[in-house]
């Protein structure tokens, strides 16, 4: 009996620690360029992270990524490891060979992190640690950055960048104030007209015999043609297309 | 003394008569009997002869008399007397007048020497809206003007309502007009990457013939110009040869502008409108502009008519407004005064509820 229980125990720690070798952890590190304590630390840091605001965050530092298209490399890594966060998922690939780096979100964490003004949030955090050589602080400024902008939705219900409910956009209130002025002058004028109906005839059209013209010339002759191009508005510059399609949002440089 | 004036009254009863606005006939408003325009024209055909004869006969003794009294030339030269045929009051009349009241006994007095001979109106477009008709026309008027100041219907005093037939004189012409046209066809090529406008520009010339029937130019200095050209249009298919008869209990002026001097404007006009038409033809176009062109005068027609206007002047804030009505067909134009602070208040509250609106609007469009 007791030894029935004991390789019970065994098997629920053999599948246990299965399942824990297939969860990939949150800072990969196969360029070697963080140190063991390093990796622990951003780890626990992460792990905190992305417990008070239920996401996934995934980091990973690779030699190279080969012929692969970066954004298509950060999506996969990202859909692969990071997608099940219930508030969505954010990926962070460094390619070393070639000194690029990519971001990649899923479509929930497109709406809280978005390409407008989270990401280039992110990038102005990070990225002069990265140049510098600093990893490990590039890879905490990141985390740090997301912390930050998850905790700016929670507490504004919008994310970082757009107009908070109910503030004023100055430059649409200007546009309108001007707009309206111009109305306001038009009104005015156009009230005051209908003040007088008295004007002088300039036509006689009225008391035209419609039926004694006649017309004894009508020549047409091509003179020339001009010919005038404009580029079309990229109105589809918004398309889910984005970030390598597939909802992802992201953005990335180098450093 | 015979009579120089001619007061059309009832053979029947000896009351003034009077044309009433939209009738056939010349009715007496005493003992209502009515006579047919041309009856009353017989009867008085005589008496305005004697009349003629006897206006010339005082024209040539105010002359005389007024050399060297404290009359000016000029004044004198205006200013003509005639004997009322009714009460025998002398009546000064200016040298225009074709038929008048007389201010003592309050007659019709038709003065037959103004519409003698080359003088007599070809037509006449008899009045059809009353005295009443005016008023309400006035009233109705004021309606719907946003900036009238809200004291002016109170407050307008109506100084004078007077019915007059205007002089104005009908051009018909005929003519040649060419004119020549820079004009562009736009084609759009729309492509992933542009949008490519191809502009085809061309010369258009056109000529053609047309005609012009009765254009109205009022031959009286009197009448404002703009005010003349706004009463228009009127219905011709009304219009009658010209008989005194219509004239009785109204005023009425001979013109004091002649047919020659008026005609500018008339060919003004016509030179505009044969322009538009020949541009009409080039409806295909997306852009028409006019190079130069040329109307042409193959043959002009004049005649003489004496049209219906009411003259409404009134009275507020110690400034007068004149409004006038076309007798015929009742438009009625003017220029009311505006309240200012009205004419701020209203745009400021419009701008200020568009405000809003357009920002709303421009955030959604973002």
């Amino acid at each position: 009996m007791l030894k029935k229980f004991l390789s019970l125990i065994v098997l629920i720690l053999l599948i246990g620690q299965v399942a824990y070798a297939a969860q990939i952890s949150s800072v990969t590190d196969k360029a070697k360029v963080l140190e063991p304590q390093e990796i622990e630390m951003l780890n626990q840091k992460i792990r905190k992270v992305e417990q008070v605001h239920k996401i996934k965050i995934g980091v990973a530092f690779v030699k190279s990524i080969g012929g692969r298209d970066m954004v298509t490399a950060s999506n996969d890594f990202l859909d692969e490891n990071f997608a099940n966060g219930k508030n969505g998922g954010i990926v962070l690939l460094v390619d070393m060979k070639n000194r690029k780096y990519e971001m990649s979100t899923n479509r929930r964490m497109l709406e809280i992190i978005t390409d407008a003004n989270g990401i280039p949030y992110l990038k102005d955090k990070f990225q002069p640690s990265l140049s510098s050589g600093d990893y490990a602080g590039a890879v905490n400024e990141f985390v740090g950055g997301v912390d930050e902008l998850m905790a700016y939705y929670e507490t504004h219900g919008v994310p970082y960048g757009q107009r908070l409910p109910g503030e004023i956009d100055p430059i649409a209130a200007a546009v309108a104030a001007v707009t309206a002025i111009i109305l306001g002058v038009f009104i005015r004028s156009m009230l005051i007209g209908s003040m007088s109906n008295i004007h002088h005839a300039v036509a006689a059209i009225d008391y035209l015999k419609k039926n004694t013209v006649k017309f004894t010339e009508s020549r047409d002759t091509f003179l020339f043609m001009n010919v005038q191009r404009r580029p079309r508005s990229s109105g589809n510059s918004r398309s889910s297309g984005g970030h390598g399609g597939g909802g992802h949002g992201g953005g990335g440089g180098s450093f | 003394m015979a009579d120089s004036s001619v007061s059309y009254k009832c053979p029947n009863c000896g009351a003034p008569l009077s044309f009433l606005p939209g009738k056939k006939t010349v009715t007496c408003e005493y003992c209502g009997t009515e006579f047919e325009v041309s009856a009353i024209e017989e009867l008085f055909r005589g008496k305005q002869e004697m009349a003629v004869h006897a206006a010339e006969a005082q024209e040539a003794k105010w002359e005389i008399e007024n050399a060297g009294s404290e009359w000016s030339g000029d004044e004198a030269k205006a200013l003509h007397a005639f004997t009322c045929s009714s009460c025998g009051a002398e009546l000064v009349c200016d040298e225009n007048t074709m038929a008048t009241e007389c201010v003592y006994c309050g007659n019709p007095t038709m003065i037959p020497k103004r519409f003698d001979g080359m003088l007599k109106p070809d037509y006449v477009i008899p009045f059809k809206k009353t005295k009443q008709d005016a008023v309400n026309a006035l009233k109705e008027f004021y309606k719907g003007h946003m900036l009238l100041p809200s004291n002016f219907t109170a407050n307008n005093r109506v100084e004078a309502i007077q019915p007059m037939y205007v002089p104005f004189w009908l051009f018909d012409s005929k003519i040649t007009a060419q004119a020549e046209f820079r004009a562009e066809k736009h084609h759009v090529i729309t492509t992933p990457n542009e949008i490519i406008t191809e502009i085809s520009v061309y010369n258009c010339r056109r000529a053609g013939t047309m005609s012009f029937e009765r254009i109205p130019v009022d031959g009286s200095k009197k009448m404002d110009d703009a005010y003349m050209e706004s009463i228009e249009p009127f219905n011709y298919n009304e219009l009658e040869n010209f008989s005194a008869a219509y004239f009785t209990g109204y005023l009425a002026d001979k013109y004091d502008v002649n047919a020659e001097t008026s005609s500018a404007r008339a060919d003004r006009r016509v030179e505009n409108s044969a322009i538009e038409v020949l541009q009409s033809s080039l409806e295909n176009f997306d852009v028409v502009q006019v190079e130069n062109a040329a109307v042409i005068k193959d043959v002009g027609k004049v005649s003489y008519a004496m049209v219906p206007v009411w003259i409404l002047t009134t009275r507020y804030n110690d400034k007068p407004y004149t409004f006038m009505m076309n007798g015929q067909t009742g438009k009625v134009v003017g220029s009311l005064p505006y309240d200012k602070t009205k004419a701020v208040l209203y745009p400021a509250l419009c701008s200020l509820i568009l405000m809003p609106v357009i920002y709303f609007l421009l955030l959604m469009l973002d």
